[in-house]
């Protein structure tokens, strides 16, 4: 049951029914968790076991956490006027070290799990290639292991809730069905955005009433969400996977053709993973439920920082509340910023502000590298992350330089063109990135990059890209669509502060029904589904 | 208050509904949907009075292709019809009968068995399928079709044909050629090719075939087990029944080694269509006999051309009224008009293939191929023009209606 199928429609219709007609206000999160054990259970039901594991093992290690702390100030209290201040700092740092290691404990376990279906057979078979290499003649055994539906989001979004935990930043869940729904909510489970508990935990627990702007701005969104993905995404994908159904598709196709393949990818991918998103969003919405917006217009991003501010913002925001910030501060890291600017280079202005940065640089690198692997285990999903990685680590480390120049060519920053320019340039470097994610290996991301160079044709690319299972016509709908999206970011982007819908209530109600209707029948005459027209799976599924 | 605001919620809401479903609806049965040269066939044949039509021709291509009605009435005064779909396959042909016997009940039935032919691993195609149950009325023969033949998954796409065809938009503007005929169709009340379609062309077979040796082969090859059981379903259904105006044909073809073993299938299923006490005319095998010249009457290996349409006409007109003494309806004289346009155009389709098929002649062109005339915008243009600059050129006369 995908989030694009007629019976998902019913699906969230039937438990919107039964959520809202339940007459105990207080019990109506349990027709949530039911509708996600039948969701999970339906696309996965054989690997529930995992899901259910992460959420129990996530939940107690959660409450020995609290009992630990809730012990130590017991203990500290009864003790006041006892000990001395060195005795209460040895206790603290006693009772932080147990807990980091209770925290570790849990973060092991179910980062364990991940890595050993999601990355065994990366790391097996890459071994083997070093063994091999050698002239070792042994070879760690490949094995059949398939994915658990969402486990890469719900791991993260437990693990999250564990930090949290450990920090104090949010009080643990003693309910143990409480803690699973909020691991397992049906319309995020499929690709996010993942959540922290602090934001979603109580909306999940508090029995919402029907509001009926609520519920309309929620299938608004959900239409909208339909159309990026079923009209947009499903039309491109078919262009996109006839280049790379085979190896062969690299030396086949020109360096147009492979140009041209790579920017649809962006609009595809952007299409699919922010439709779905809209999708999540907006059937939370019917329940009078908000989750965080994943999406904030990336390819207006002015640097590729920027884009992963408004790309896939809650892993963003994830990388950085719990590796990014803990690296930055690290002691290792702080201490080599601070033997730099011991040196005579880090007292020269240069010197001083890499230093200064050093911690920032190289944390960015590693959150990037774990990115990168986090989207798939291949070389080219590490190259795809270390690429962004070291792009942001010698922008930040230059940003003196480019400044500069900048003021050297008395560039005016606000002036549109070098807004656009940097865009643009921010968009190139993105394509680059997304080459190594369509590519199927890394050798053909690079062979791919190479044709980008030396096999421009357009008559070539003309011929080849009618050929691609798509007809004109089906290219032209698309950047019609293209346009659409464009035109609604354009707006989106000057009214951030409200949502389109929000604009739209304030307009006739014709105008309204025009906007509506034809988008509903844009999905309904354009969108990709049927049979022998089957829609694709969203793509963030299979991270 | 709040009564009002829910009233006006209410009537906005429904009015987006119906605006929505409304929507689709039309696009689904005007626009969005499959439309060719059978589906036009179809709907024509609900279209004809019941009871007016004296014998129905159910089948594949090779009935609608062998088979001209117009030329008939016009040679023979009595009507008919070839009920009949692109590579029909045959769990459809009962169904078929019921839907003929109940919309027009006809004297005759002719089945061609062409349906049975198919082997175990020659799956019909959803296509093949949707070409009869896409244009027939959605009543208890259609449910019953549907339940024997269609995943229950899958039903939803015939009920809400525009499931599967919302993304026919694509095929226009090539399809404005049948949209436009078949808005026609609709309105003039009946076919103007009553079903006929041809290809303008005569084939040369060039490698061995065998028509001059069957006459006396009567080898049989098993049939497929699904060819053998919808034969034998439809056959019991017809004795149990008491339905007996039904004649089983093979309709001629040429029989090259591949196609041998189809033959002898045709043989088996003659063998059993006997068995239930009804006749089987087999064409395949006395064709040759009966006249039908291998380089001369067909446009494929399949298919009679314009040629071999008038010979098996022909032969099955004296078949229906000398051996089954098929009388002919008593038509009004609206009905007379509608036949002698029918007539007319036939006349138009018969010139323009001969002018064809002779230019293809002298390129030497006897392959596959040819041009095809069908009831469609692009086809009645041309067959027009060309009769309005050759009006006295062809075997016929052509009456131009006035403009």
């Amino acid at each position: 049951m995908t989030y694009t199928s007629i019976k998902f429609i019913f699906f969230v219709l039937a438990t919107a029914l039964i959520y809202f007609v339940l007459p105990w206000k207080k019990y109506r999160w349990t027709v949530l968790l039911a509708a996600s054990a039948v969701f999970y259970c339906l696309a996965s039901y054989k690997y529930a076991v995992f899901i259910l594991f992460t959420a129990l093992s996530t939940l107690l290690i959660g409450l020995w956490l609290d009992d630990v702390n809730r012990k130590g100030k017991q203990l500290l209290k009864a003790n006041k006027g006892e000990w001395d201040r060195e005795q209460k700092k040895a206790f603290k740092n006693k009772q932080k070290v147990k807990k980091r290691w209770i925290m570790a404990l849990c973060l092991i376990l179910n980062f364990g799990i991940l890595a050993f279906l999601k990355y065994y057979n990366f790391f097996s078979g890459s071994l083997n290639d070093i063994l091999g290499s050698f002239g070792i003649d042994f070879s760690v055994p490949t094995l059949k292991l398939f994915l658990p539906l969402g486990i890469s989001f719900y791991t993260f979004q437990s693990m999250g809730y564990i930090v949290d935990v450990y920090r104090e930043k949010v009080k643990p869940q003693t309910n143990p069905f409480k803690f699973l729904l909020f691991v397992s909510f049906f319309p995020q489970i499929i690709q996010g955005p993942i959540s922290n508990y602090e934001q979603l935990g109580h909306q999940l627990f508090e029995g919402h009433d029907f509001d009926f702007t609520r519920f309309k701005h929620g299938s608004q969104l959900i239409l909208w969400g339909f159309f990026k993905k079923l009209v947009i995404a499903d039309r491109a994908v078919v262009a996109i996977n006839t280049v790379t159904a085979t190896y062969q598709g690299y030396n086949k196709y020109s360096g147009t053709t492979l140009t041209f393949t790579i920017l649809l990818y962006a609009f595809q991918l952007y299409a699919d993973f922010s439709g779905g998103i809209d999708i999540s969003r907006g059937v939370a919405q019917l329940f009078g439920i908000d989750l965080i917006d994943n999406f904030k217009r990336p390819y207006f991003s002015k640097s590729i920082n920027e884009y992963w501010r408004r790309w896939h913002i809650s892993l963003g925001a994830w990388m950085k509340d719990y590796i990014f910030n803990p690296l930055a501060i690290s002691s290792a890291f702080l201490n080599a910023s601070k033997k730099m600017r011991g040196t005579r280079f880090g007292k020269t202005k240069a010197g001083s502000h890499i230093a200064k940065v050093l911690p920032t640089a190289f944390a960015s690198l590693i959150v990037f590298l774990i990115v990168g692997i986090w989207h798939g285990a291949s070389y080219k999903y590490v190259a795809f992350g270390l690429w962004n990685g070291v792009i942001i680590m010698i922008s930040t480390l230059m940003q003196p330089l480019f400044d500069g120049v900048t003021d050297k060519l008395h560039i005016n920053r606000k002036n549109f063109f070098f807004r656009l320019f940097q865009m643009i340039r921010t968009f190139i470097v993105v394509l680059v990135g997304y080459v190594f994610d369509v590519a199927p290996s890394f050798k053909q991301g690079m062979m791919t990059i190479s044709r980008f160079f030396t096999d421009q044709s357009i008559t070539r690319g003309k011929t080849e890209i009618l050929k691609l299972g798509i007809t004109w016509k089906d290219y032209i709908l698309l950047g019609v669509c293209v346009i659409v999206i464009w035109i609604v970011s354009m707006i989106q982007e000057k009214h951030s502060d409200t949502t389109i819908r929000e604009m739209l209530d304030k307009k006739p109600f014709i105008l309204r029904f025009i906007v509506f209707f034809l988008l509903i029948m844009a999905v309904i005459v354009f969108g990709i589904y049927g049979s022998g027209y089957a829609a694709s799976d969203f793509v963030y599924m299979q991270f | 208050m709040k009564a009002k605001l829910y009233i006006t919620r209410g009537i906005k809401l429904l009015a987006f509904a119906l605006a929505v479903i409304s929507s689709t609806y039309l696009l689904q049965t005007f626009l969005l949907k499959r439309i060719d040269n059978n589906t036009m066939r179809m709907e024509a044949f609900y279209l004809e009075e019941k009871e007016s039509i004296d014998a129905v021709l159910i089948g594949a291509s090779d009935v609608y292709a062998g088979y001209s009605a117009p030329y008939a009435y016009e040679k023979y005064g009595y009507t008919s019809y070839p009920y009949a779909t692109q590579s029909s396959p045959a769990n459809i042909v009962l169904p078929q009968i019921k839907e003929v016997i109940k919309y027009q009940n006809p004297k005759m039935i002719i089945v061609e068995i062409n349906a049975f032919m198919y082997k175990d691993n020659e799956l019909p195609s959803e296509a093949s399928q949707r070409m009869f149950a896409d244009n027939v009325p959605h009543d208890q023969i259609w449910r019953d079709y549907l339940a024997d033949a269609i995943p229950a998954d899958k039903q939803i796409e015939y009920y809400l044909p525009i499931v599967k065809y919302h993304s026919s938009w694509n095929e226009y503007p090539w399809k404005f050629k049948y949209l436009t005929a078949e808005l026609g169709l609709k309105q003039a009340g009946y076919s103007l090719f009553r079903g006929y379609k041809t290809v303008a062309n005569e084939f040369h077979p060039t490698v061995k075939v065998y028509n001059s040796e069957l006459k006396d082969d009567d080898s049989t090859y098993p049939l497929g087990v699904n060819g053998e059981r919808y034969l034998r379903q439809t056959l019991e259904y017809l004795k149990e029944n008491n339905i007996t105006n039904v004649v089983f044909m093979r309709f001629p073809h040429i029989v090259r080694t591949e196609a041998y073993s189809r033959f002898r299938r045709c043989n088996e299923a003659g063998n059993i269509i006997n068995s239930y006490g009804y006749d089987f005319v087999n064409l395949e095998r006395y064709g040759e006999e009966e006249g039908f010249v291998v380089d001369e009457d067909f446009y494929n290996w399949d298919h009679l051309n314009i040629y071999g349409t008038e010979k098996l006409t022909d032969y099955i007109a004296d078949m229906l009224q000398n051996k089954y003494h098929m009388t002919s309806a008593e038509l009004t004289d609206a009905q007379k008009t509608e036949w002698n346009d029918s007539v007319n155009y036939y006349h138009m389709i018969y010139n323009y293939s001969q002018e064809m098929i002779s230019r293809r002649k002298e390129l030497g062109k006897t392959g596959n191929g040819g041009t095809t005339v069908s009831e469609d915008e692009k086809s009645i243009s041309t067959i027009m023009e060309y009769a309005r600059k050759h009006p006295d050129k062809g075997k016929y006369d052509v009456v131009l209606k006035d403009e």
